[in-house]
């Protein structure tokens, strides 16, 4: 029933406005609301009193022309309503540079609704009831919190269409912004008068499929930069991609802490040194004693091979065959160490007399060592012993510092890009 | 950043990127729990069957 009593006045509305002329180019015109007393030609530039119906007068004419990506006329659907467009304005900044486009959108049900446009960034904007924001730096509306993102005064320079107030002889209009991306708050006073707005985000995409079956075609600039409030396009928000690595994280370490408790710590299963007679030549190979590599919670584990040579200005290279003595399986390494030193421009030296390797997954048992030690014969220094120590279960730093890497280049990457671009958000900041 | 953001429908859409996390987390236990080190020293082999790739040392 409501519906249909504002259908019948818009009818008598349209009946009453239409066939309206510009006194100045004579151009025909259609006003949508009653309330409008004032015109502005898109053809001739003229900002027309319309107040009085007989007596329509030309108040300025805008001396640059700014042509809107959305003509007067043009259809489009936002949240399921179908609007027009009545009007065009090109607003600024009060002593700045920064400009932006406004569409004041009619719909003979839902009154007005409001687009905005800066740089291809789209917001739709309704009439909210009147809010209290107290000139805070935050607002909390609908349970989500709202940061302030500006505050300026609005300076119009350019309308076209029809208003229900004069734009130019107002006061200027001081707007704050609170923003919570793709949300935002505006807050506007010209003298007593408030208007509360609530903004949302349209991408350019869903302005085209918006406008898809206007008769008056529109044109949709391309994004540049990062609008005031455009929302990092992914479809989870970086909280969630942390918090569900962070519990992959704590079920990692947990889980680490858990194996090395019922695997054991790390423990030494073989320590021997072994002296070399100086007259020999050639150093005959060692065949060691069996020992004992226990099974744990695990059959299998890492061994650490360390090999310790008193070496000086040479070096020392080893074989060493692990073999498991109710198998027979042989594992076999090569090893060595080496240290030279000197002074050239300076002490300098290289190498270490000590190093070590890991061996991956031996499985545990009883097992000896056959090794192969081969010297430099010509060195002066000859080594007179070495010694070899077998770690069972040792760390494996480089294994879990891997897995952290590999589990945390996304999330840090994703992050990365998101302080980026609320960076490049901020810096558009007037109070930041 | 954290607050009023979480959220979890987006679960959903992070599913593949647990997947991921999961299959690392449990790459990196199983090798933990058997002492497979990602850059352990090469090691040529022999059994007694005959197989492996080195030179028996008796």
């Amino acid at each position: 029933m409501a519906e249909e009593k504002n259908s019948f006045n818009n009818k008598l509305n349209d009946f009453f406005y239409d066939g309206n002329t510009c006194p100045s180019c004579k151009t025909g015109f259609t006003i949508h609301s009653s309330n409008a007393i004032y015109y502005g030609c898109s053809n001739c530039r003229s900002y027309v009193d319309i107040s009085k119906k007989d007596n329509f007068k030309i108040v300025s004419v805008a001396k640059k022309v700014h042509t809107p990506s959305l003509p007067l006329g043009a259809k489009g659907v936002f949240k399921g309503t179908t609007y027009e467009v009545i009007a065009y304005t090109r607003c600024q900044e009060y002593k700045s540079i920064y400009g932006w486009n406004e569409y004041y959108l009619y719909n003979p049900t839902r009154g007005f609704a409001y687009l905005s446009e800066y740089d291809g960034h789209w917001i739709f904007l309704t009439e909210l009831p009147s809010l209290d924001t107290n000139k805070a730096s935050t607002l909390i509306y609908e349970g989500l919190e709202y940061q302030l993102y500006s505050k300026y005064k609005t300076q119009l320079i350019y309308a076209v269409g029809e208003f229900d107030f004069d734009l130019f002889s107002r006061e200027l209009a001081e707007v704050r912004e609170y923003i919570h991306p793709p949300y935002m708050v505006s807050y506007e006073q010209r003298g007593p008068e408030k208007q509360e707005l609530k903004g949302e985000y349209i991408t350019p995409d869903e302005m085209k499929e918006a406008f898809a079956d206007s008769k008056i075609k529109v044109s949709i600039p391309k994004r540049r930069g990062v609008g005031v409030i455009q929302p990092f396009a992914r479809s989870y928000s970086i909280a969630s991609l942390w918090t569900i690595t962070i519990l992959a994280l704590l079920v990692l370490i947990i889980g680490h802490f858990v194996i090395v408790n019922l695997n054991g710590s790390e423990e030494t299963v073989f320590k021997q040194s072994f002296y070399i007679a100086d007259s020999t030549k050639e150093i005959p190979p060692i065949v060691t004693n069996s020992f004992t590599i226990p099974q744990k919670f695990s059959s299998h584990g890492n061994l650490e091979i360390g090999l310790y040579a008193p070496v000086d200005q040479t070096w020392l290279e080893t074989q060493i065959n692990l073999i498991n003595d109710e198998t027979g399986q042989e594992y076999s390494v090569s090893t060595g160490v080496e240290f030279y030193s000197g002074y050239d421009d300076g002490a300098w030296s290289e190498g270490s007399q000590s190093g070590s390797i890991i061996l991956s997954s031996i499985p545990a048992g009883t097992y000896h060592l056959n090794i192969f030690p081969f010297r430099d014969e010509l060195a002066l220094n000859k080594t007179g012993f070495f010694a070899v120590q077998i770690v069972r279960n040792t760390m494996m730093k480089a294994n879990f510092f891997i897995i952290l890497l590999l589990m945390l280049a996304f999330p840090i990457f994703e992050y990365w890009k998101y302080r980026r671009m609320e960076n490049e958000r901020w810096m558009g900041s007037n109070v930041s | 950043m954290f607050k009023n953001s979480f959220n979890f429908k987006e679960m959903r859409s992070l599913r593949f990127f647990a997947l991921f996390l999961a299959l690392l987390a449990g790459f990196y236990l199983y090798s933990e729990a058997t002492g497979m080190y990602f850059f352990g020293t090469p090691t040529s082999k022999w059994s007694p069957d005959g197989s492996g790739d080195h030179v028996h040392h008796k």
